[in-house]
């Protein structure tokens, strides 16, 4: 493997990590749509969180 | 007579309200009471429920209800007069009482005026009124927030919190909306909650200028709290323009609290709002009066019964932390949180009884019919001394020429079905279709650069693999979907916002009554075509537990837009000359199986009848474009978020697990991955409706995540494949049935969770899965 398929698979890899990362921690605290990409941990679903 | 006896046009005077409990309760806090005028409008094209003007606003009532309600046909008074005569006390200075005002405080004394809340304390105003009075429209011009605004009684089903603009300590709580604080439906008793528990610093009152009487109902329950309170006076534009206007100084000098009109939509007064808010919130300063009841009305009856009470319970109320004001009225309506607060001995109870009976013979009203009397009497001398009444307004003509057709006995139906026809044609076959073939042509463009791109940087077989086939392949697939779901919530959002939705369930109540639902239950089957989360939520509107229950594991059958990607995929694949028919069949389908699930669920589950149908129709309204295009960049950017997080991920993980076997050597055959061996475990059961393929099996998992994933993942597996030559017709449909009826995603599911709890939510899980195998497996036995 080439380096810059090694930088595009890394690039990729940091991207995934840090979309999964983030989509746990919203299903977490917020358990409603967890699509939106507020941290709060107000009960609302997405389509009614103040941080959305 | 019977106010069902009544003619259309024909007017009466109620003379008693039968019934009992929270509906009765409800009526009264609607304005229904004795010696009230009615008139009835129409009926509803099957002939119940009703419409009926009382009050200068619309209510609808079912025939059951209104058989309980007597009246007098033909009086021409509204209100009665007596009372009418009592002057009112004044407790400001009415030449300009200054409430809420730099300069002016409610006391003299100069402690009040000395100690104001320390700066930089944090300072909560809850945002409280009717339903569709405003209160949303004004929260986002007092925070800068996107929340939707609807035209439908109950858009907001829970509170939502920001901060003033410029004012960060300065927190405002948007409440759904209420009638009175007797809780009637669970939206009602979250308010209350709020107001009673959370102790609030202050409260913003929204009222309706053009429906004052009825909001000012609220606004008197809220004053006896004894928390320091600003009413904000919505709508004043368009009450002038009618020829009405308030007498601000007056009014606020007969309520005792600061009255500030304003414009929520066209953002006129709100400035002079916030300084009134934030000046009876630092200085703590209450309503100068909580006491509407008068020794002179009809011979102080009330008065001396609700006086006398507040001295029994007095020790009671302060232990309880509740003012013995708000308290005194409650238990004379009969309120049993408040009596269970309050813990009176049997002794204290039995001469409350003695109290209350004495008040009725005395009063000649039982005693939540008297406290709703000496409520809407006080109003009434109010409004007759600070208030011009407008002429009919333009907005209510208007929505009466309207209402002919479209609630009209013989229109209202072929009404409906050409609308909703309309919504679906132009989303799936006309506007939606020609921004979808725009999106793709984009979309394939980006795609063939970047492979090119790709080959032109020698870029390894796998991570080029990982890019076109993993990625774009799966989010490509499912981002061209946009432009129809995008469309479809357009139409959804005019419907709700131009204020149809709610004759909808005026139209629909008798038809939905025979499957045990509630005519206000169709609103969220409606918003269910456009997501099953919204629609989970907004059955919060209902007020009876079991037609909330009930709406909710129904919402699941009605196909929501992140399934439309499944349908057109597969419809253009297989039955490329009748994908409109296929796609409003499924839609059909979900219907028809949601009705015999209703039937069945009727007879079993949720016997007894649904709740009372006692709805205010709102006036027509042109929903304001910021407000729709708000709405619809939400919706784009919820979706893109889904795509560029769930289903990105997603399509990360199927192209893993497909391209690796369990010793992570790279397969050259799918049918060899970690993949293939997995969902195999899972196919027979898929054997009997022609759909035993492990891909097709994997589709259906992934799409639990979320349903748009079903085609990134078929995309992804099949690759280039042509569908058409390993599947047939039948079983394709067999699967479109399955995909329209199996489980909801797991946002869906988790709202249900939260809505009924983890045994309800894992209950329509296993039935939805149950009922889609049942149906796809009848497609194929049939076709």
């Amino acid at each position: 493997m080439n380096l810059q398929s090694i930088l595009l698979l890394a690039i990729v890899a940091i991207v995934f990590l840090f979309v999964g990362y983030r989509y746990v921690k919203r299903q977490r605290n917020n358990p409603g749509c967890g699509n939106c990409n507020c941290d709060c941990s107000c009960s609302s679903t997405c389509h009614n969180c103040p941080g959305c | 007579m019977k106010l069902s006896e009544l003619k259309i046009g024909q007017s009466a005077r109620i003379e008693s309200v039968g019934g009992e409990g929270a509906l009765r309760q409800h009526l009264l806090d609607m304005g229904v009471i004795p010696g009230c005028e009615v008139t009835l409008i129409k009926f509803a094209p099957m002939g119940d429920p009703m419409e009926l003007r009382i009050r200068g606003y619309e209510l609808t009532l079912r025939l059951a209800e209104a058989k309980e309600i007597e009246v007098t046909e033909g009086a021409g008074q509204s209100s009665d007069t007596e009372s009418q005569r009592i002057e009112p006390v004044i407790v400001g200075q009415q030449e300009h009482p200054g409430l809420g005002e730099g300069g002016h405080y409610h006391e003299e004394s100069a402690d009040a005026h000395t100690q104001p809340l320390p700066a930089g304390q944090r300072i909560t105003f809850a945002l409280a009124g009717n339903q569709n009075c405003g209160k949303t429209t004004l929260f986002n011009q007092l925070t800068g927030a996107n929340q939707h605004v609807g035209n439908f009684p109950g858009v907001t089903v829970e509170h939502k919190y920001g901060s003033i603009k410029g004012y960060p300590e300065v927190q405002v709580i948007d409440l759904p909306g209420i009638y009175s604080l007797s809780p009637y439906t669970s939206e009602e008793v979250v308010s209350r909650r709020y107001i009673l528990d959370e102790h609030p610093t202050a409260i913003i009152n929204i009222v309706d200028a053009t429906n004052i009487e009825r909001n000012l109902y609220l606004t008197l329950q809220l004053m006896e709290l004894g928390v320091p309170m600003v009413v904000a006076l919505n709508m004043m534009d368009e009450l002038k323009a009618n020829g009405g206007t308030v007498r601000i100084n007056r009014m606020e000098a007969l309520l005792g609290v600061p009255v500030v009109p304003i414009s929520a939509m066209k953002n006129e007064g709100v400035d002079e709002l916030i300084e009134h808010a934030l000046h009876i919130a630092r200085y703590q300063e209450r309503p100068l009066r909580q006491d509407f009841c008068h020794p002179d009305d009809h011979g102080g009856a009330v008065h001396r019964c609700l006086h006398a009470i507040m001295h029994l319970t007095e020790d009671h109320c302060q232990q309880a932390g509740i003012p013995s004001r708000f308290a005194a009225c409650k238990l004379v309506e009969g309120d049993a949180m408040v009596e269970k607060a309050l813990n009176l001995t049997q002794n204290e109870r039995e001469t409350l009884e003695h109290i209350l009976c004495q008040m009725e013979e005395e009063r000649g009203l039982d005693r939540q019919a008297a406290i709703a009397d000496m409520r809407f009497s006080f109003i009434e001398r109010v409004t007759s001394r600070a208030v011009v009444k407008p002429q009919e307004s333009r907005e209510h003509r208007r929505s009466q020429r309207i209402d002919r057709i479209l609630t009209g006995r013989w229109t209202a139906l072929p009404s409906f079905i050409v609308i909703m026809g309309l919504v679906f044609y132009l989303t799936f076959s006309t506007v939606g279709v020609w921004l979808q073939d725009l999106f793709q042509a984009g979309i394939d463009w980006f795609t063939e650069v970047s492979d090119q791109a790709l080959t032109r940087w020698d870029i390894a077989p796998t991570v080029h693999s990982l890019i076109i086939d993993g990625i774009y392949n799966g989010v490509g697939t499912v981002l061209v979907f946009l432009p129809l779901i995008v469309c479809l919530f357009f139409f959804l959002s005019m419907l709700e916002d131009t204020g149809y939705m709610a004759r909808i369930a005026f139209v629909m109540d008798k038809l939905l009554r025979r499957l045990g639902l509630s005519g206000r239950s169709i609103v969220p089957l409606l918003v269910g075509f456009g997501c099953s989360v919204p629609s989970v939520m907004a059955s919060r509107t209902l007020p009876s537990e079991r037609d909330r229950r009930m709406t909710i594991l129904l919402t699941p059958f009605m196909s929501c837009t992140a399934k439309i990607p499944i349908y057109a995929f597969f419809a253009a694949a297989f039955f490329p000359r009748y994908a409109g028919l296929v796609m409003a069949s499924l839609y059909a389908i979900g219907i028809v199986v949601g009705i015999v699930v209703a039937l069945v669920l009727k007879r079993t589950l949720f016997r007894g009848e649904p709740v009372p149908f006692v709805m205010e129709l709102p006036n027509y309204r042109l929903p304001l474009a910021k407000n729709v295009l708000r709405l619809l960049w939400d919706k784009a950017r919820d979706f893109l978020q889904r795509a560029f997080t769930v289903i990105f991920l997603a399509s990360i993980v199927v192209w893993f697990l497909q391209t690796f076997d369990f010793h992570m050597q790279m397969v050259s055959d799918a049918h060899d991955s970690m993949l293939a061996q997995v969902a195999g475990l899972i196919a027979p059961l898929f054997q009997p409706l022609g759909l035993g393929d492990w891909r097709i099996v994997t589709a259906l998992v992934s799409g639990f995540m979320a349903k748009e994933t079903v085609v990134s993942t078929l995309g992804a597996l099949f690759g280039e494949v042509a569908l058409t030559t390993i599947f047939t017709p039948v079983a394709i449909f067999a699967l479109l049935v399955f995909c329209l009826l199996y489980t909801p995603c797991v946002a869906a599911i988790a709202t249900i969770r939260r809505e009924l709890g983890g045994r309800w939510a894992a209950f329509v899980v296993v039935l939805q899965c149950l009922i889609a195998w049942l149906c796809a497996f009848a497609v194929t036995l049939l076709c």
